[in-house]
């Protein structure tokens, strides 16, 4: 199937699913009574006779299906509602948060993804070995790890005990003060790229020093994932014939494993890198509460926990065009580096 | 076998590596603590950094009614007075430079100062401050806090029992003088203190016309009548007021940073910045504070004690809060409500006006383990009441009767209750509690142990369910007991007596008990329209017993709060109704010595 | 068909397997003798066994001493109590939700697999909503609409779960479809049913075995993190991940003396860490023996 057919058949996919998606959200709310969904915006007791006047202006005892249809339209005019929990519209609210994770992600996937590959195959490649148990015990230690507990650890050590060596928020107080200057232009608010666009060494250092905590306790949580996966995979291309092939033609072990095993066994590591998303998605949420490190992820918990709905939509909406997005471009990238793999085929 | 043995061996000798990773701090934890004095370093000269854990909903005085927007608002704006140091009942002159009150009319009258700047550049003139209430009075919005200036001004909750022409007779312009007209000669001083409270802030005319507010006439003025969203408001996160600080920038759900104004009228500005953040993680906060990157954190009680040895951390203790929560007993539950076993006096459950009997009120009131709660629970940082005037209010009587554990006392009342029925029937039923509040938990458990201790028949269960839920069974009548808890607006006993005890819709927790009947109604307000001040005071005592004695709610307590700083600030003094916990910033300061 | 006794034999070769049974044995002992082990006191007004009592209010949690074996937690409940009765708990998550969503798997998954075509897309497009949200919101949405306890902490990952192992099976089916044997059967007139339950089914089972014991961990952490964020079994209910989160402010103690309340923290998740380790060990030796492809060193 053509490249270009492919995408637009999976993007117009996305329809339904974000249908199926809101449409689930808004079931779920309906578990809900119109006085409990209306307490989202009483902020003190008076406001308690004043709640039928809520649940008309918002019209929080509709039935489903006009509130959904409301919901809907607004969407189409662009409209995705306002955040109780961010104080702004949603749409705002997704842009105002989303680079603080994207920067968390930035530096954490390709850490936790080469950490966890090589991890993987030298496990896989010494298997049944003291090393391949270790590796094993190890990263199932650190994924069974709770997040906040790691993440309050690693705060206690070096930033109480080290006398604030690395600190929790993103920025200290100055560059804050420097970031928010007139002089210094915020290209993306991922304050990393920020500063090198600006060509300022102290902040750039600084927003480093920050993101280092966080950017660990989410990789020591996550790297079991990818080196699994890893380990079986390249177990199983281990174990296939054109390893046994170079093998029998006298090549070294290293070749062996590092040109043929490992390149082979990249493939599934593709396809999780995906779920990887998925994963730190979840992951980010305690870790952004813990080290100060407001994003999506936090924005995302507070909306659920205080049923802010319009927010939970809007975050879902977002979160799935990402989801298909991410799921594309990995299926696309699988047939570059799998020739035996079509587009449009399942490969499960 | 010996190869199978090095494998068990390899793995055995990993996991103990594993285990003794997360043992060994645990265990060699050393009997004598290595460090005994933490030293905070003096960072952020001339900043006040302060973490806590709520947000503004919105930055405008007409608008917010709760404490975080209350505490920004009361930085960058300033009302026409102000009280006096930690008096509560006397005040200053802010942008009001004298005041005369008219017992003919019935109005005050407030000279303006001269010579005030707003942050934008405007000047205050008495059309400024005439404005604000007027425009206070035609946004009020639902659930707001203008009902107090309409019930004052005009006798009335809301705009919608009034016209425009009202509003704009109520205040008016004399020449340097602005003048309110008050609807009753009792509001002579509860006026005064409303005037002190957030939504008493002075905003520029000018400049709020000059960037889309209400033109301050009559054709439009509906339009700006009970905005629907916070941002509907020009200044839900723009502000222009005469403060010692002005608005830099608010981060939603980061922080908030105020910067010094320097043409500001009276004495400068103590901090160059005044910023807040919000943190909801305690141990982050807790390490920022002992890292001295934030000079004041929330320190929830639980975690005073960890505190308390640190020689650079100040601690203010005994902080009366003008707060109080307490238990309530709902007159008439729905009759299908879950949490009332089988709905009828038969030992399996409870019948629906259950507590409309007032030996089984008392008799849960003395059964409950007040000592205990004190200690464990608030760690001292209670005050019992038998009603609910807390300390700090005008009309507060210090030797208010209250009730006691007193399991005998309490026998005594249960074997009345019922004619006797329940005694020997005994009851089931359900006790509610918002999740995640440990404290309403334990004041739970107590009752229900209480309560089976007196008699084993008495069978009381605990759930946890979500706020939501909660506020949901409340107003339609499900719980048996519900605890809340509730805020001053101003220092005024009226202002806790109402909700507590007014049949009416001000009557906000007795309303949706049951609780309240004409003839209290009437007492209360003619506690409030008293105007000599010792027959005042005598009726609020009166109403004190009153509570007291037909027991409509138990386990009142007031919270005594503390404050914890680096040692770096001083001139913390403690006034109640400071909204927010930071304190008097404008008096405190901030040095190395 | 894979001869049962010879991955038993396998299992208990594998020094792995053989410690992720033993661990998981222990846990099961636990569990069934919880009352004998840590018996619920008498006369308690409250009867629920999995409420752990409490000695007293207060807020501080106090060390391992004779009468509390790993010492209490804030408010005052046993830990030892706690964790015991907790092992009850997390066995129940475990299998209840795994248990429902292999069901729920097979079931639509076969279906999906085996028929294909429209049922099949459709399928896949439910799946696809499911997995289009972030599993921990999700969750963390339907704990919230229910109200939080341990039953709709269960409800809430059945539901956040399910999605993957019917794509599993799915994909499983999809390869075993095209044997011999599931020809042979056919042609002999077996019906889709018997065919898919006697034959397909039982040879592609095995991965989802593999994932599902994996699983049981992670549903346990799952919901230790739910409980962590304040959606998940009430204060005080015998629950590992309720006893982490109650420690979650004691974790750095007072300065100088930062690790004081490790036991609060270290006891419950060191639990849990084992719990995980001995089905992600259990997991994993299925996975090496059930796959014929692996070469044996």
């Amino acid at each position: 199937m053509e490249l270009r057919a492919y995408i637009i058949r999976r993007l117009l996919l996305l329809i339904p699913v974000l249908l199926g998606v809101t449409l689930f959200i808004f079931g779920i709310t309906m578990f809900f009574s119109p006085i409990q969904r209306a307490t989202l915006y009483v902020t003190n007791l008076r406001q308690l006779a004043n709640l039928p006047a809520i649940i008309e202006q918002y019209g929080l005892d509709q039935p489903l299906v006009v509130q959904y249809g409301t919901w809907l339209g607004q969407v189409l005019r662009g409209n995705l509602g306002w955040s109780n929990v961010a104080n702004m519209p949603v749409s705002e609210a997704i842009w105002h948060f989303l680079p603080a994770t994207l920067e968390l992600a930035i530096f954490a996937t390709p850490l936790i993804i080469l950490i966890g590959i090589f991890l993987g195959s030298t496990a896989a490649a010494h298997k049944d070995s003291p090393v391949d148990h270790g590796t094993r015990v190890v990263a199932i230690v650190g994924w069974s790890l709770p997040t906040f507990w790691l993440g309050l650890i690693l705060l206690m050590v070096f930033y109480g005990y080290f006398r604030g060596f690395l600190p929790p928020s993103r920025l200290s107080i100055q560059m804050d003060m420097v970031v928010n200057s007139a002089e210094f232009i915020r290209y993306t608010h991922i304050n990393t790229i920020d500063a090198i666009l600006n060509l300022n060494g102290p902040v750039f250092l600084d927003a480093l020093r920050h993101i280092i905590l966080p950017v660990i306790t989410l990789s020591i949580v996550n790297v079991a994932f990818i080196m699994r996966l890893m380990r079986s995979s390249m177990l199983e291309s281990l174990g296939k014939g054109y390893i046994l092939t170079a093998r029998a033609k006298g090549l070294a072990e290293k070749v062996v494993v590092n040109k043929h095993a490992r390149r082979n066994a990249l493939i599934p590591v593709i396809t999780v890198s995906g779920y990887l998303f998925a994963a730190l998605a979840n992951g980010v949420v305690i870790t952004e509460t813990i080290f100060n490190y407001k994003g999506i992820g936090w924005w995302a918990w507070q909306s659920a926990f205080r049923l802010d709905i319009a927010s939970v939509l809007g975050f879902a909406l977002f979160n799935a065009v990402l989801f298909v997005l991410v799921n594309l471009v990995v299926d696309i990238l699988y047939t570059r580096v799998d020739p035996r793999v079509r587009l449009g085929g399942s490969v499960q | 076998m010996n190869k199978r043995v090095t494998r068990i061996g390899w793995i055995v000798l990993a996991a103990l590596l594993c285990l003794s990773l997360v043992l060994v701090p645990g265990c060699t934890t050393p009997a004598e603590p290595e460090e005994p004095t933490i030293e905070i370093p003096y960072k952020n000269d001339g900043m006040f950094v302060q973490m806590i854990i709520g947000e503004p909903d919105s930055l405008d005085p007409a608008w917010c009614y709760e404490t975080a927007g209350g505490e920004q608002i009361q930085y960058i704006y300033e009302s026409l007075l102000w009280y006096d140091g930690e008096k509560t009942d006397e005040f200053v002159p802010v942008l009001a430079t004298e005041w005369e009150w008219n017992d003919a009319d019935l109005t005050w009258r407030f000279k303006i100062r001269d010579g005030v700047k707003f942050h934008e550049g405007g000047d205050l003139t008495p059309e400024d401050v005439e404005y604000s209430f007027e425009r206070a009075m035609v946004q009020d919005r639902s659930g707001g806090p203008i009902w107090m200036l309409f019930n004052a001004l005009l006798g009335v909750s809301s705009s919608d029992e009034v016209t425009f022409a009202d509003i704009d007779g109520a205040v008016e312009v004399d020449g340097d003088w602005v003048v309110f007209t008050l609807s009753g000669a009792y509001y002579e001083f509860p006026f005064l203190q409303i005037l002190c409270g957030q939504w008493g802030s002075i905003v520029d005319k000018e400049w709020c016309i000059a960037n889309g507010d209400w033109p301050g006439t009559e054709e439009t003025y509906l339009d700006y009548n009970h905005p629907a969203e916070e941002s509907d408001t020009i200044l839900f996160d723009d502000a222009n007021g005469t403060g010692r600080w002005k608005l830099n920038i608010w981060e939603h759900g980061v922080q908030i940073k105020l910067e010094k104004f320097d043409d500001y009228w009276g004495d400068p500005a103590p901090f160059d910045w005044v910023i807040t953040q919000l943190v909801e993680e305690w141990t982050t906060r807790k390490l920022a504070l002992l890292a001295g990157d934030a000079d004041f954190v929330d320190v929830p009680r639980a975690y005073i004690e960890e505190l308390l040895d640190i020689e650079d951390i100040t601690k203010y203790a005994d902080l009366p809060g003008l707060h109080v929560d307490a238990f309530f007993f709902t007159f008439e539950l729905v009759e299908d409500s879950p949490y009332i076993g089988s709905g009828a006096l038969d030992g399996e459950g409870i019948p629906p006006d259950f507590f409309s009997d007032i030996d089984v009120r008392k008799g849960c009131a003395y059964a409950f383990d007040y000592e205990t709660y004190l200690k464990d629970a608030l760690l001292y940082e209670g005050k019992f009441l038998g009603s609910p005037v807390v300390e700090g209010l005008y009309g507060y009587n210090p030797d208010a009767s209250k009730y006691t554990y007193d399991l005998t006392k309490a026998e005594e009342h249960l074997k009345k209750a019922w004619g006797g029925e329940l005694w020997e029937k005994g009851c089931k039923f359900t006790l509610l509690y918002n999740a995640g509040n440990i404290n309403r938990r334990t004041a739970s458990e107590l009752l229900a142990e209480g309560l089976h201790r007196v008699n084993e028949k008495f069978q009381v269960s605990i759930q946890p369910i979500s706020w939501g839920n909660y506020v949901d069974l409340l107003l339609t009548s499900g719980l048996p007991i519900f605890c809340v808890g509730w805020t001053a607006d101003y220092p005024h006993a009226d202002n806790f007596v109402v909700p507590f005890m007014d049949s009416g819709a001000g009557g906000v927790f007795s309303y949706f008990q049951g609780y309240g009947y004409p003839e209290l109604d009437a007492k209360i307000r003619a506690a409030f329209q008293e105007l000599d001040p010792e027959e005042q005071l005598a009726k609020y005592y009166e109403l004190q017993e009153i509570y007291f004695q037909e027991c409509p709610g138990m386990l009142l307590v007031q919270t005594v709060g503390r404050r914890f700083y680096t040692k770096y600030i001083h001139g913390f003094y403690y006034n109640p109704i400071i909204p927010g916990n930071a304190g008097p910033l404008w008096d405190m300061s901030k040095s190395e010595s | 068909m894979t001869d049962w006794r010879f991955m038993a034999r396998q299992l208990a070769r594998n020094p792995m397997s053989l410690m992720g049974i033993i661990i998981i044995v222990v846990f099961a002992i636990i569990a069934i003798f919880a009352p004998l082990i840590a018996p619920p006191p008498e006369g308690h007004w409250n009867p629920n066994p999995y409420m752990i009592p409490r000695d007293g209010y207060s807020a501080t949690p106090q060390p391992p001493s004779e009468e509390h074996v790993f010492g209490t937690t804030e408010g005052q409940y046993d830990i030892f109590y706690g964790v015991i009765w907790g092992t009850r708990t997390a066995f129940q998550i475990g299998l209840v939700v795994i248990g429902i969503v292999v069901a729920i798997g097979i079931v639509l998954g076969s279906l999906a697999g085996y028929f294909g075509g429209v049922l099949d897309e459709v399928i896949m497009r439910i799946t696809d909503i499911f997995l289009a949200f972030p599993a921990l919101i999700l969750a963390m949405a339907i704990v919230s609409a229910i109200g939080p306890s341990v039953r709709s902490v269960m409800i809430a990952l059945a539901v956040v779960s399910w999605p993957s192992y019917a794509r599993l099976i799915r994909g499983d089916i999809l390869q075993v479809r095209e044997e011999d044997y599931i020809e042979a059967s056919r042609g002999l007139g077996a019906s889709s049913g018997r065919v898919i339950l006697r034959h397909a089914l039982p040879n592609a089972i095995y991965p989802t075995l593999v994932m599902a014991s994996l699983d049981i961990g992670a549903v346990v952490l799952a919901a230790a993190a739910l409980s962590f964020l304040g959606l998940g079994a009430p204060e005080g209910y015998a629950d590992w991940g309720q006893l982490t989160s109650f420690a979650r402010n004691w974790i750095v103690g007072p300065p100088g003396d930062s690790l004081k309340y490790w036991y609060a923290v270290t006891i419950p998740g060191l639990f849990i860490l084992l719990f995980v380790l001995g089905w992600n060990l259990l997991g994993d030796a299925f996975r090496d023996i059930l796959d014929p492809r692996l070469a044996r060193r």
